[in-house]
């Protein structure tokens, strides 16, 4: 039957012949469009290394020297410290909180900015310069902070709460995202050994957690935690301290979120800080993907490609609808000779299926040489390592998996677009097709 | 062998009704060779659509070998039509796509017979009507004739037990008529095959068995 439907094909090439053009070109312009898509998405359903649900980050202010509440006295570094130690007690004691948290400003998933530094496995790397990129937080354990616990960050190996060692604060410590281990020492299970900064200081690595994804649609980049006792009192604190926390299970969120505006905030008040609002993890990172533009080229690309696929279904629906009734004679042969409806329909999906199966393949080489000149889509994150765990990571793997999901997506259109003129076409009297001259 | 019981065919538009046929009894022996003559537009074509299940009666009973077909699924008509009937058509119905051989393989296609198998059949059929050395030409390559003694053979090679022929000669010059009347004829006597066949040729109708006449969608004599 393949074979007898090859021939037909081939002898009625002029007919085909512009569908055929038509679907090499889309199955280009398909391909790189449906590369971002792949990326971006696979990079956002990377387990994110914390938990953003019931999280959120107290924004504190300090008021200008013109506004009406500043009070000249409480401006010095002591007083400061003491009002910013208040407004943290205030927090820590909600009843609904579980766990809370004092890191630096830039020290919370989708936060504004981003900190890094070079860190090495071995002071002759440093003579060699042969260093790891790895992002950092800090956080501050008085009161009872604890940022692994606020964020739900894991350890690696138990996959429970990470253990702080009562003399982490000292500076000596440090803890080390899985990528980062492995960047470091090709392996994770790294706690005990140390590390070293560019000034020949080492740190005891005192755990290794989950990996963390500091933007939702990154990738996991190698990330050290820093941890110290207190923070200092400074006029500008709350730019550089975050206030987190995460809420008991059971606390209805919203109802929180009122009491918290209306009860709380006025409390959240001493020297010249005061409370200016309260974000949810899932607000911040909304947020940082809209002002990214992240949002934008998402939709950007889901919209061409269903502007892609559009077109492909129209032209198809089209020229399948104008072969269907060319062809009605042509049905009415096969009904009359024994074909029934669904021998009919199946005759024209194969068909479709060959155009677009040796159309996609003429494709190919084009996409393959494409992605040679210019390179798979880039997210814009410059790495220094790639983890090769991921499939999008592997040259190979993420061709194939593109190529394959642009002929799945290309072809069921194609099906849907051939089969709906069709079922019309073959749904008639054969007496009635062969009228049709 | 074909026994239509009050057949009626009227044709419906918003606007008017046409009554294509009245009340068509019909019975049809095995082996044969019924024509059916009449006037343009008095229902002839129709009627063999309906013998032929290609078209559905308005009203009306049809049984093809004590089979009523009334309440055949699609699937089941298709069968019946493709294992008990063979068609041959005026202006020839040959897919211009497909080669002379294919045309033939045709009706083989749809019973999921092995290649190797339908070929030999295909072969062995284009040999009887003398189309073996036309096997690979497209219809388009072919005479008048020749393109209806293809469907001819495309009407035989599943070995029904009925042929029905609309106007087989209809757009043949009278040598070529000819020949496919002898051919019709030979596959009346010697295979047995019961063939109704419409025609305007009177010379033609004498030739047959029966002569069924038609007038404004009725039967006459």
């Amino acid at each position: 039957m393949i074979k007898k439907i090859i021939c037909q094909l081939w002898n009625q090439r002029r007919m085909n012949g512009w569908i055929f053009i038509e679907l090499v070109i889309v199955s280009f312009f398909l391909w790189t469009v449906i590369d971002p898509i792949y990326i971006l998405t696979a990079d956002k359903l990377i387990a994110s290394g914390y938990d953003a649900h019931n999280r959120y980050v107290v924004k504190i202010g300090n008021y200008e020297s013109s506004n009406g509440n500043y009070q000249a006295e409480m401006n010095t570094d002591s007083i400061c410290k003491e009002s910013y130690n208040r407004i943290i007690r205030v927090v820590r004691d909600l009843p609904e909180m579980k766990d809370f948290s004092i890191a630096s400003s830039a020290s919370f998933p989708n936060s504004g900015s981003w900190n890094g530094t070079q860190i090495y496995n071995d002071t002759a790397d440093i003579k060699n310069d042969k260093y790891i990129h790895t992002q950092y937080y800090e956080f501050y354990l008085q009161d009872g902070s604890n940022m692994f616990r606020t964020y739900g960050m894991k350890d690696a190996f138990t996959g429970a709460d990470i253990n702080i060692p009562a003399d982490a604060g000292t500076r000596q410590k440090v803890f080390l995202s899985e990528a980062l281990a492995r960047a470091l020492f090709g392996k994770t299970d790294v706690t005990g050994q140390k590390v070293y900064s560019h000034d020949k200081s080492s740190y005891e690595i005192a755990g290794v957690f989950q990996d963390y994804k500091h933007r939702n649609y990154e990738q996991p980049y190698p990330l050290l935690v820093w941890v110290y006792n207190e923070i200092q009192g400074k006029t500008y604190m709350n730019w550089r301290y975050s206030i987190t926390f995460s809420l008991k299970e059971g606390v209805d969120a919203n109802a929180f979120e009122q009491r918290f505006k209306k009860e709380v905030m006025p409390l959240l008040k001493a020297g010249n800080f005061y409370c200016s609002g309260l974000e949810s993890f899932e607000e911040v990172s909304y947020m940082y993907a809209q002002r990214s533009g992240v949002i934008n080229q998402l939709r950007l690309k889901y919209s061409l490609a269903g502007f892609a696929l559009l077109c492909i279904f129209l032209g198809m629906v089209g020229t399948f609808w104008i072969r269907c009734n060319a062809r009605r004679q042509e049905i009415g042969i096969m009904r009359s000779m024994g074909a029934s409806e669904n021998a009919v329909r199946n005759q024209f999906l194969a068909e479709a299926f060959l155009l677009v199966t040796v159309a996609f393949v003429v494709a190919l080489p084009v996409v393959f040489h494409q992605v040679h000149e210019s390179g798979f889509f880039s997210s814009g994150v410059t790495r220094t390592i790639l983890d090769m765990s991921y499939w999008q990571n592997q040259p190979v793997m993420h061709f194939c998996i593109v190529t394959l999901m642009t002929y799945i997506i290309l072809l069921v259109i194609a099906l849907i677009g051939t089969y709906i003129p069709v079922k019309r076409a073959s749904h008639i009297l054969p007496a009635d097709a062969l009228r049709d001259e | 062998m074909i026994k239509l019981t009050g057949i009626n065919k009227i044709y419906r538009t918003n606007e008017i009704e046409t009554l294509a046929l009245e009340n068509v009894n019909l019975d049809v022996e095995k082996g044969e060779f019924v024509s059916i003559m009449g006037p343009s537009g008095c229902g002839k074509s129709t009627l063999l659509n309906i013998m032929g299940l290609l078209d559905a009666p308005s009203s009306g009973k049809i049984e093809i070998n004590g089979t009523s077909v009334e309440n055949m699924k699609d699937k089941e008509l298709a069968a019946f039509r493709n294992k008990t009937l063979g068609f041959v058509f005026q202006s020839f119905h040959l897919i211009n796509s497909l080669n002379v051989i294919d045309n033939v393989e045709l009706p083989l296609l749809y019973r999921k017979m092995p290649a190797k198998e339908r070929t030999r059949l295909a072969k062995e059929v284009l040999e009887r009507v003398g189309l073996s050395h036309r096997m690979r030409h497209m219809p388009t390559q072919l005479s008048g004739g020749q393109c209806q003694r293809v469907a001819i053979a495309r009407a035989i090679v599943g070995n029904p037990e009925i042929i029905l022929a609309d106007e087989p000669t209809g757009n043949l010059d009278s040598k070529m008529g000819a020949e496919v009347m002898e051919l019709l004829h030979k596959l009346n006597k010697e295979d047995g095959r019961t063939i109704v066949m419409v025609t305007h040729n009177e010379e033609q109708a004498k030739q047959t068995s029966r002569t069924i006449r038609f007038f404004d969608g009725r039967q006459v004599m």
